[in-house]
């Protein structure tokens, strides 16, 4: 049985239906990122399934729990990370983290979450001393510190400089190493590129595609763009695709990157034609993702 | 075992986070005991009559700076911290633990009685010293009557935190109800009870509790005891606020 299960789950606050019905699930030991721009329903979404909110309607089944009954059982199983950190400012990180093992029966120690969240030796340090992106560790060592089997972690790495980005992913793939299955929110193309497992994206409060960042690339069937300096295209030999004209740049699309490529290079030997700029792309994520919510 | 181990590191907690927020530890503590010692001593040979008796203002003053203290200690204090809490998502984080609302409600109450015990300490002995008004005559009436209306206090200042529409406003909307219903009350000076204001005052619970706290407390020994009447509306409104606290207490911030 999946860790999560989701059918048809909406939601609505007043005349604004937040999320439209929305079904998911997430199997054990799987990161899972829900991918959509501000105000889609992610938020909405993962609330509900941490017991934050109550839906209008569809199932719910959180580790074999409907979350918003669950009591203090389903919440010694499930570590949070919200969208804004907020931690008592006057307490030294020792004493916040000590506080909060003593909810769960099985805590891990204050040492070694600090460790897994890389910030070893602001064990003294008050919380309001602390910069925003430590706060946002210590968030997060607070979400792992009873050991659950379950994290969220919502916009996780919003305001984060791309160095503590880096190492906030590093955290989560170290999370998933240690067998947690995480769900995250995000509306950053690279960061669910580079921690999910399978992502759905999610527009205006609906599930728009899912399944894992390559096969969701490979089916939105975009071609792989082929671009390099050149003032002339007429005397390009024939490719297989279609060749436009952008600015001083040629763009070839084409389905057939390795073939195209060879017809152009080969081209340019042979006639001694320099092309400079010589770029391929794969289709990314992001023109997948500008796609599909734009729409 | 564990619940009792939660609950005391909870408490612990409420404890830290109170005295270690100047604001909050300067503005509960330091403002009653600076009234109680400069009114106290500008006014010490001021007399006055309750019904046949006649009280020096520092016999006055004493008990109702304890009154008054601990209105701070719960009442203002509660609603200060939670709205505050509440706005900054710190509610919201501990509503997402095992931690349990009982828990969390029940640590932070436990934590404001042992702030209202260290005020009766504070007021009583500061009464004493820098007064020279009587130690209570009857202790324990006064410890419990003054108890009593703490608890009532804190049920309303977890109530009127549900009323505060976010922490900006907190201190001006707190300080704004508490401060003209003190004064009114006869906190700073006796208010004949059958004047305008007085009257205002009397449907408040200030006036019936530090009324009570005064009968108790009985500096020279001669006040009549303990009215029922003041007790039963203390408890009134103490009860109006714990239901509506119960009912209407909210966890998140306001936003949406």
């Amino acid at each position: 049985m999946d860790i999560i299960e989701v059918d048809s789950v909406r939601k609505s606050y007043g005349d604004i239906e937040a999320v439209a019905g929305i079904s998911l699930h997430v199997g054990e030991g799987e990161v899972v990122a829900l991918l959509g721009p501000n105000g889609a329903g992610k938020t909405t979404t993962v609330e509900i399934l941490e017991g934050y909110r109550r839906r209008d309607s569809g199932s719910v089944s959180v580790l074999g729990m409907d979350p918003w009954r669950a009591g203090s059982a389903f919440r010694s199983r499930v570590g949070l990370v919200l969208q804004e950190c907020a931690l008592p400012p006057g307490l030294t990180v020792m004493e916040l983290l000590t506080l909060y093992a003593s909810y769960y029966e099985h805590a891990r120690s204050p040492k070694e979450v600090l460790g897994l969240v890389g910030l070893e030796g602001v064990e003294g340090m008050r919380v309001r001393k602390l910069s925003g992106g430590q706060q946002r560790r210590i968030d997060l060592a607070l979400a792992l510190i009873g050991d659950p089997a379950l994290i969220f972690l919502d916009e996780p790495t919003t305001g984060f400089d791309p160095g503590a980005r880096r190492s906030a992913w590093d955290i989560v793939k170290g999370m998933q190493s240690i067998g947690k299955t995480v769900v995250l929110t995000t509306h950053y193309m690279d960061e669910a590129y580079a921690l999910a497992n399978r992502l759905y994206i999610i527009a205006k409060g609906s599930v728009v595609e899912e399944g894992t960042p390559d096969a969701i690339i490979q089916r939105s069937q975009r071609r792989t763009r082929i671009t390099f300096s050149h003032g002339d295209t007429q005397a390009l030999p024939p490719v297989d695709g279609e060749v436009q004209k952008e600015g001083g740049s040629v763009v070839v699309e084409t389905d057939a990157p390795l073939k195209a490529l060879h017809a152009i290079t080969g081209w340019a030997i042979a006639n001694t034609v320099n092309i400079e700029n010589l770029e391929v792309k794969n289709p990314s994520l992001e023109d997948v993702y500008l796609e599909l919510t734009n729409a | 075992m564990h619940n009792l181990r939660k609950l005391l590191r909870q408490i612990q907690f409420e404890q830290r986070a109170f005295w270690r927020n100047p604001a909050s530890a300067v503005f509960t503590f330091v403002f009653p005991v600076i009234i109680l010692v400069v009114l106290g001593n500008v006014n010490s040979h001021a007399h006055f009559r309750v019904g046949a008796h006649s009280y020096t203002y520092d016999d006055y003053l004493a008990p109702a700076m304890s009154a008054y203290g601990i209105i701070s200690a719960t009442f203002v204090s509660l609603a200060m911290i939670l709205s505050i809490r509440r706005d900054s998502g710190v509610l919201k984080r501990f509503q997402g633990t095992p931690l349990g609302s009982t828990m969390f409600i029940v640590s932070i109450l436990i934590s404001s009685l042992i702030n209202v015990i260290i005020m009766m300490v504070l007021t009583i002995g500061l009464g004493m010293i820098s007064l020279g008004v009587h130690f209570p005559a009857n202790m324990l009436e006064t410890v419990a009557i003054m108890l009593f209306g703490a608890v009532c206090f804190a049920g309303l200042g977890v109530a009127m935190a549900a009323f505060i529409p976010n922490s900006d406003a907190a201190p001006a909307i707190v300080n704004g109800i508490f401060f003209p219903i003190a004064f009114i009350s006869g906190i700073f000076f006796p208010i004949s009870s059958t004047s305008i204001l007085g009257r205002i005052g009397n449907f408040f619970p200030i006036s019936h509790y530090s009324t009570a706290v005064f009968d108790a407390y009985n500096p020279i020994g001669t006040a009549p005891s303990v009215a029922g009447s003041d007790v039963l509306i203390l408890a009134v409104w103490g009860l109006v606020g714990i239901l509506f606290a119960i009912r209407r207490f909210k966890w998140e911030p306001s936003r949406r």
